[in-house]
């Protein structure tokens, strides 16, 4: 008995710091998109506090950014899936565009539902911005218009165009996308230009872009209208409240099959890093959304809550 | 605070040691990157980020001013030794810097292209200066029509370049046309002509394709004919009285300098198009104004083709910076990476920062003309002892330079596909080069492609099916007219050549 409970021991001497050691080395966090972009920018910026939150329990590891652009970004999911569930890789996955298919029913390479999901470090609403310039003053204005709308956008399967796509078809609107613009700012600018009709962009890039009051901001999709946007209405006061669900969301997850332990650990240092003075007023002052939720299940649940919504949109993404 | 007093406050600043020193690093980084084949800015850009977000926002653009402003310079090195351009922009500028080095003038040659760049990235950051007051309504006026036409006189450009091999210069512009088909497809969402392999998912990365296409042919041609670069020239005569009498060459051409960097800051101002088309433009337009006798020697080594497309390949980073500060669309894939740099330390490109950060952007435009100078003395300096390397032998000279392609290659994403790509490009390279076609108008065909597919498509969609679109706006009607100008001119060189070459064949 007295050496069993020895045996114990020792199991328990051996296996404790072998879990309280994560990390041991540097973690790679993998960018599915090209430097420049929102993602690039805010992996980059959570990075140094996630280092900061380690070297605080003792690990001086560096977190490692990897840029791993191409097939809209299924190319680094692909990758992160099929790599060790052992906590050294890790990716920020952009939702609903890595769940486009989870939601189409078509293979992409990876199962977004199977991926150890940690938190979520960002989320973003829509607007919908029309040239100031222009007649197009409020969201009836639109509605009223005798034709389909023209809208530039990024191309098929874009996170901006499947917010587009739910919000038109709900509402019962023609819409003609105008593809090939690179981002965001490139849209907004064609919509100036007078390209199109109006677009949609997150929040905080519309707030960036409208700082000179070029735009109109004439719908914001959240349960509550952002004070700026005077002349906005939501989906709830449309009638529509499942409108003010479109979101982006940025989320962190790793390859499945994770150790809880792990996910855990991996799962606080993004808190750490999210809700950091710096980041908060980085946030603030850039306009961008940040968020951490309770725990990685709670991560696991946000995403299946945010992919079941597109997915009764399934149709119209193919 | 007036204007005076905020450029005193940047210039205090970056005399600071330790922001001058990232001014240097960031100068001798870019000069690295240049002159590498497949290395470039963008990576350069990108592999710096990392490190300048400890540093303070001034700092961290000064670092990256440093570099941008110099690997332009330095991209010429390898376009005039190794008739490699070290970006797209430098490809115009083997056209005469190649020949030049063959001729054992690879030291005049640089010296004539640092200096043009250096004086090309003057005017084009004074070009940058004077547009702070109305970028706005510029960027407004270039939409899809005019992009879309913008194209076309681009993919002319060049193929008047090549002046008696223009079918064949055509015959390589549809073979670039249709490797930038490959890949996904960004309206229907198919992925076109890749085998079903994944690599091809996004089509043939330009850096490959350059490296293989121009490096690795010509080393594969090198290789075949044995002895060195240089056919020609002594050695001893490469030395820095040829690099400095090649400097005083921009000023005795000046309007050719001028006229260059003229067209680098217009054209570097529209995303996407930049600095390619501007060198091309740049080119011929240097060609149709010399005297006709003169006109034979350009492609043989005229020091005139090596002056305009560099005084405006280094002018274009002036007009770029325009579109990429004022609206926050990036210039080219340079300049996106500059974007995040500021996007990082909290500024907001767009209509409004240059009331918000001008003393940011001052200290960027003092940065860059700064770097700008030091690169091309740098050059001009060591470009002696570079110029050598054409007079290295063969055998020692391509296992190096394909090392360094290969190399190059690879750490673009660390992809061993890239370099199968590189090698296959290369041999397709070198079968062109054998055969007599012109290999200038690949890398045009291949950045112009898509730009002029994506307008054409999106023209068409904004003017409802019809292309009359690109006659109701002036910009796309003064574009439209320097097209047509273009067309008549071969024409009439065409027409001209034939009436005067008529009674020589008669009396042959």
């Amino acid at each position: 008995m007295r050496f069993l409970t020895a045996l114990l021991a020792l199991g328990v001497a051996v296996a404790t710091p072998a879990q309280a050691a994560f990390p041991e080395k540097n973690i790679e966090f993998v960018i599915p998109y090209g430097p420049g972009g929102g993602f690039d920018t805010l992996t980059r910026k959570l990075i140094p506090y996630m280092e900061e939150y380690y070297a605080k329990q003792g690990s001086n590891i560096s977190v490692v950014p990897v840029n791993m652009p191409g097939a809209s970004g299924n190319k680094a999911a692909a990758y992160t899936s099929r790599s060790k569930p052992d906590g050294y890789t890790i990716q920020i996955f952009n939702i609903p565009g890595h769940g486009l298919g989870y939601i189409t029913g078509e293979s992409a390479g990876y199962d977004i539902t199977k991926m150890t999901w940690l938190n979520q470090v960002g989320r973003d609403t829509y607007v919908v911005m029309t040239a100031a310039s222009g007649d197009l003053k409020t969201f009836d204005d639109v509605m009223k218009l005798g034709r389909d709308i023209k809208v530039p956008e990024q191309g098929p399967g874009s996170t901006s165009n499947m917010a587009n796509k739910i919000v038109w078809s709900t509402m019962n609107k023609g819409a003609e996308y105008i593809y090939g613009y690179k981002s965001s700012q490139e849209y907004a600018t064609a919509v100036l230009r007078g390209d199109g009709d109006l677009t949609m962009a997150v929040v905080g890039s519309a707030k960036r872009y409208n700082k000179a009051g070029d735009y109109n901001i004439i719908a914001h999709f959240d349960s509550e209208v952002d004070s700026e946007f005077t002349s906005a209405i939501n989906g709830a006061a449309l009638g529509k409240p499942e409108l003010d669900e479109v979101n982006l969301l940025r989320m962190v997850a790793g390859p499945p099959g994770m150790d809880p332990a792990v996910a855990k650990s991996l799962h606080g240092a993004l808190e750490y890093a999210v809700k950091h003075p710096d980041i908060q007023k980085w946030a603030k002052d850039t306009q961008n959304g940040v968020v951490s939720l309770a725990s990685p299940e709670e991560a696991g649940k946000r995403l299946m809550r945010a992919l079941d919504l597109y997915k009764q949109f399934a149709d119209i993404f193919k | 605070m007036d204007t005076l007093a905020i450029i005193a406050s940047a210039w205090a600043d970056l005399m600071d040691p330790l922001s001058f020193f990232y001014l240097v690093l960031g100068v001798v980084i870019g000069l690295v990157f240049g002159v590498l084949p497949g290395l470039g800015g963008t990576t350069a850009l990108a592999l710096l980020i990392p490190f300048s977000i400890g540093m303070s926002a001034s700092d961290a653009i000064i670092l990256m001013a440093g570099v941008m402003a110099s690997t332009p310079t330095s991209g010429a090195v390898t376009a005039i030794l190794l008739n490699t351009p070290g970006t797209a922009p430098n490809a115009a500028t083997t056209l005469d810097g190649y020949p030049l080095a063959k001729q054992g003038k690879a030291g005049l040659a640089i010296g004539a292209a640092s200096m043009a760049s250096g004086v090309g990235g003057l005017l084009g950051i004074g070009f940058l200066i004077a547009m702070i007051p109305i970028t706005r309504e510029v960027v407004l006026m270039f939409g899809p029509p005019e992009f879309f036409l913008l194209t076309i006189l681009g993919l002319i450009s060049v193929s008047l370049s090549t002046g008696a091999k223009f079918l064949k210069s055509l015959v390589v512009g549809a073979f670039g046309v249709i490797v930038s088909c490959v890949g996904y497809h960004f309206v229907t969402g198919e992925v076109r002509f890749s085998g079903g392999l994944d690599y091809l998912w996004d089509g043939f990365k330009l850096v490959p394709a350059m490296i293989g296409f121009f490096a690795i042919s010509e080393m594969i041609n090198l290789w075949a004919k044995g002895g060195s670069i240089s056919e020609g020239g002594d050695v001893a005569r490469v030395n820095l009285k040829q690099v400095l009498s090649g400097c005083l060459l921009p000023f005795k051409h000046w309007m050719v300098t001028l006229r260059g960097s003229a067209i680098g800051t217009g054209v570097g101002a529209l995303p996407g198009v930049g600095g390619t088309v501007a060198a091309f433009m740049a080119y011929t337009l240097a060609v149709a104004s010399a005297k006709p006798a003169d006109r034979e020697s350009f492609g043989q080594g005229n020091i005139i083709g090596v002056i305009a497309p560099e005084a405006s390949n280094n002018a274009k980073e002036g007009g770029a910076l325009v579109p990429t500060l004022a609206f926050g669309i990036p210039g080219s894939a340079e300049m996106a990476v500059f974007l995040s740099v500021l996007v990082l330390h909290g500024m907001v490109p767009g209509p409004t920062i240059m009331k918000e950060s001008i003393d940011i952007i001052w200290m960027l435009i003092i940065a860059t003309v700064i770097s700008g100078i030091m690169a091309s003395a740098i050059t001009i300096l060591s470009a002696s002892s570079m110029a050598k390397l054409t007079f290295v032998d063969s055998k020692t000279l391509v296992p190096i330079v394909l090392a360094f392609a290969l190399i190059g290659s690879y750490s673009l994403d660390n992809e061993i596909l890239d370099v199968v790509a590189a090698l296959g490009f290369g041999i397709v390279g070198f079968i062109f080069m054998r055969l007599g076609f012109p290999r200038i108008s690949f890398p045009l065909a291949l950045v112009l492609a898509p730009i002029m597919e994506t307008s054409y498509y999106q023209t068409m969609k904004i003017g409802d099916g019809s292309l009359g679109i690109l006659f109701e706006r002036t910009p796309s009607i003064i574009i439209f007219v320097c097209i047509v100008g273009c067309l008549l001119y071969f024409l009439k060189g065409f027409v001209f050549d034939r009436q005067s070459s008529t009674p020589a064949t008669a009396k042959d």
